[in-house]
């Protein structure tokens, strides 16, 4: 017999780790990643039985995760300056010290951060990537050019 | 040296490696899942029916939030809407149309209470929310309903505030108050957004400024000749993947259907507005199964036409094959892309082609789609040379035509319109105008039936619309557009345009649903109305 439990375990054990990856490399720290995911899991759970598509899962877990990193992304952006800095810092430290290529995704704007990470390192399509981020397909593909051109731009003069 | 795409794909691995355990799940998830299983419809109603009022006092504490400190009170500074409010007599029933908001400034708290405007000296910490003194009423209406009543009073005991996700909770002794943040209160008056479409829709073109089609996101294909007041279904078959209308009665539309063993391409025409289709097959069977839709369609008469469809690839290619035909639509020939992309044809021979995998390739042919030679556009001579541009789909009449460019250099993105007064060399016109930096796009809508008519731009959000002139260029800050980003507008003369805009919502931070906006202007972009479908 397959017990409430069972089903949420399940949905647990498949999709934490690519909600947990996604929080670590928008907000950069591990900690923070954790409990940024245990959050979006206790929001989405709750309302598990509302939501209109289940099988949809995913999708609702990275929007609902991407949504918190804007929203501590933006709590900590309004704090004092230093909290600023060591906040988009941090993931030089956190996942690989010696590539400046965390440090420039940590500089571009939120938006284009956010793209760029889903598009490429997390490997989402361009549909998934614009449902995780509550836009058009078009807009993913803008945000994430421009945002590939500063990185781009930002190697060259770290390099 | 490796390319910026291969170390992002290897920070994901790195990523992936470090977070591939996921998160242990804590107390507060395991709780979460046993208040969800009691609230499995069912099980959960057998449970309320058997055990009776002993658990609604459970069931209620089940539903409550759990916020959590912001780093700074300032967090909690700004605008807020009331989603959901409940004190020791239950939920309280919000009016529609008569939203309680709150504006939370340093000391002081102030809002619409539903139907007078109130404040309150207010004292915020990082979790804590006390208010003091007897604060006051700015008007003095009768309400209807309790919820005025109700909501100073809670307001007045409440002790916590928090964030729940990015709604604002505040709450005290029985009493919870959740608010939706609401930037548009901060320095005007709460505008309401434009109602979206009743039919979700996917693009919508004026042909005439009466005439005009959409495809919704179903497939259907609708036709309007009255600028949007009313549309009938002229679908010539279920799913309907693209479509392009010449003038008010030719037009085409396309069916892609794959399966593990069939592949059908089916061109529809209509020479009546969409009342009589005649259908073809398009062949082409060996490739057609690399291929997937939507694509884009063109013609120039009702002879000589173009289908760009793109092939499967990875995310960093951008590949397609054009179907070309010069005997509307009887036969066809298909030639390799150089990129997958958005075609424009000013004729018979001469088009481009807006493509790669940023939009940042304009190619042009001069034989129907034969061949394909890169169009090289020079930066703007007031901007670094190393910038990289990227391209909106080209407008052309006569041998003027006219490109909209957005320059994007050291994270400094600037929009500007190219000209050409013999199609094949370009030059900016005009200054260019600064893209905000993390905005969408940089929209362009220009109207092809004579470049002496303005040229459009738009920015993300609609705050600004660029209206640019072979004379001159001028700023209006249009009025009615939903806040979701725009993705198109079509303009068909200087004053009358469509507009196009989608996002997803969440509800309560979870639900996620996909919202579409037609949006109308018959007076140059400056105030636009919702249209239906």
């Amino acid at each position: 017999v397959t017990t409430g439990t069972d089903r949420f375990d399940r949905l647990y054990a498949q999709h934490s780790p690519v909600a947990l990856q996604v929080a670590y490399l928008l907000t950069g720290d591990l900690a923070t990643a954790e409990d940024l995911t245990q959050e979006a899991f206790v929001k989405l759970l709750s309302r598990y039985g509302h939501l209109r598509k289940p099988e949809s899962f995913r999708s609702y877990l990275l929007r609902t995760v991407v949504n918190l990193a804007k929203n501590g992304y933006r709590s900590k952006a309004r704090g004092t300056p230093e909290t600023v800095a060591q906040f988009r810092v941090d993931p030089v430290v956190a996942i690989a010290q010696r590539d400046e290529l965390v440090r420039a995704l940590s500089q571009l704007p939120l938006r284009q951060q956010t793209a760029v990470v889903l598009r490429y390192c997390v490997d989402l399509s361009e549909q998934q990537t614009a449902d995780a981020m509550g836009t058009s397909v078009k807009a993913v593909k803008s945000l994430v050019g421009r945002g590939l051109t500063r990185l781009r731009e930002l190697g060259e003069v770290t390099r | 040296l490796k390319n910026i795409e291969q170390r992002l794909h290897e920070l994901g691995e790195a990523s992936r490696a470090k977070t591939a355990a996921g998160v242990r799940a804590t107390g507060e998830v395991r709780r979460a899942v046993r208040r969800r299983q009691m609230l499995i419809p069912g099980l959960g109603l057998a449970l309320v029916a058997a055990l009776g009022f002993l658990f609604i006092p459970r069931l209620m504490s089940d539903d409550a939030r759990h916020p959590v400190a912001a780093t700074s009170i300032r967090s909690y500074e700004g605008s807020w809407k009331l989603i959901s409010g409940r004190d020791a007599q239950g939920d309280m029933s919000l009016l529609e149309g008569h939203p309680v908001t709150l504006v939370l400034e340093e000391g002081r708290a102030s809002g619409s209470s539903s139907c007078n405007s109130y404040w309150l000296d207010v004292d915020i910490g990082v979790r804590t929310f006390a208010t003091h003194g007897y604060g006051g009423f700015i008007t003095q209406v009768g309400c209807s309903g309790d919820v005025e009543q109700r909501y100073m009073a809670a307001l007045r005991v409440a002790d916590s505030i928090g964030l729940d996700g990015e709604e604002l909770v505040i709450g005290g002794p029985q009493v919870e108050l959740v608010f939706a943040p609401a930037p548009a209160l901060a320095d005007k008056n709460e505008t309401s957004e434009p109602a979206e479409s009743a039919t979700p829709v996917a693009e919508a073109h004026l042909i005439t400024p009466r005439a005009g089609w959409a495809l919704t996101n179903g497939g259907d294909l609708y036709f309007t000749n009255n600028t949007g007041d009313s549309w009938r279904d002229v679908s010539p078959a279920p799913d309907v993947q693209n479509a392009y209308f010449l003038d008010d009665k030719a037009g085409w539309a396309t069916t892609f259907k794959a399966t593990n063993s069939n592949v059908a391409f089916t061109l529809y025409s209509t020479t009546d507005a969409g009342r009589h289709w005649r259908s073809s097959p398009i062949g082409a069977p060996d490739i057609l199964s690399e291929l997937h839709g939507p694509g884009s369609i063109e013609f120039v008469d009702v002879l000589h036409g173009w289908i760009a469809l793109q092939r499967t690839s990875g995310s960093a290619f951008s590949l397609g094959t054009l179907f070309i035909t010069s005997d509307g639509g009887e036969t066809w020939k298909y030639r390799e892309m150089p990129d997958y992309g958005e075609i424009t044809f000013l004729d018979r021979f001469t088009g481009w082609l807006v493509g790669g995998v940023f939009n940042d390739h304009l190619s042009v042919t001069n034989d129907g789609g034969l061949t394909w030679f890169t169009e090289h556009i020079p930066p703007p001579e007031d901007l670094a040379p190393q910038g990289r541009m990227t391209f909106g789909a080209p407008a052309s009449f006569g041998f003027e035509a006219v490109l909209p460019v957005t320059y994007s250099h050291k994270g400094a993105d600037r929009f500007v319109f190219y000209f050409s007064s013999d199609i094949s060399t370009w030059a900016p016109y005009g200054s260019s105008t600064p893209v905000h930096s993390d905005a969408d796009s940089g929209l362009a809508a220009l109207t092809d039936a004579e470049l002496s008519e303005p040229w459009f731009e738009l920015d993300r959000d609609g705050s600004d619309l660029l209206v640019q002139t072979r004379k001159h260029a001028r700023h209006v800050t249009p009025q009615g557009l939903p806040t979701a980003p725009l993705d198109a507008v079509d303009f068909v003369n200087s004053s009358t345009g469509f507009a196009h805009a989608e996002n997803t919502t969440c509800t309560n931070g979870s639900d996620c649903v996909r919202h579409t906006w037609l949006m109308r202007t018959t007076d140059g972009g400056a105030t636009w109305e919702p249209l239906s479908i």
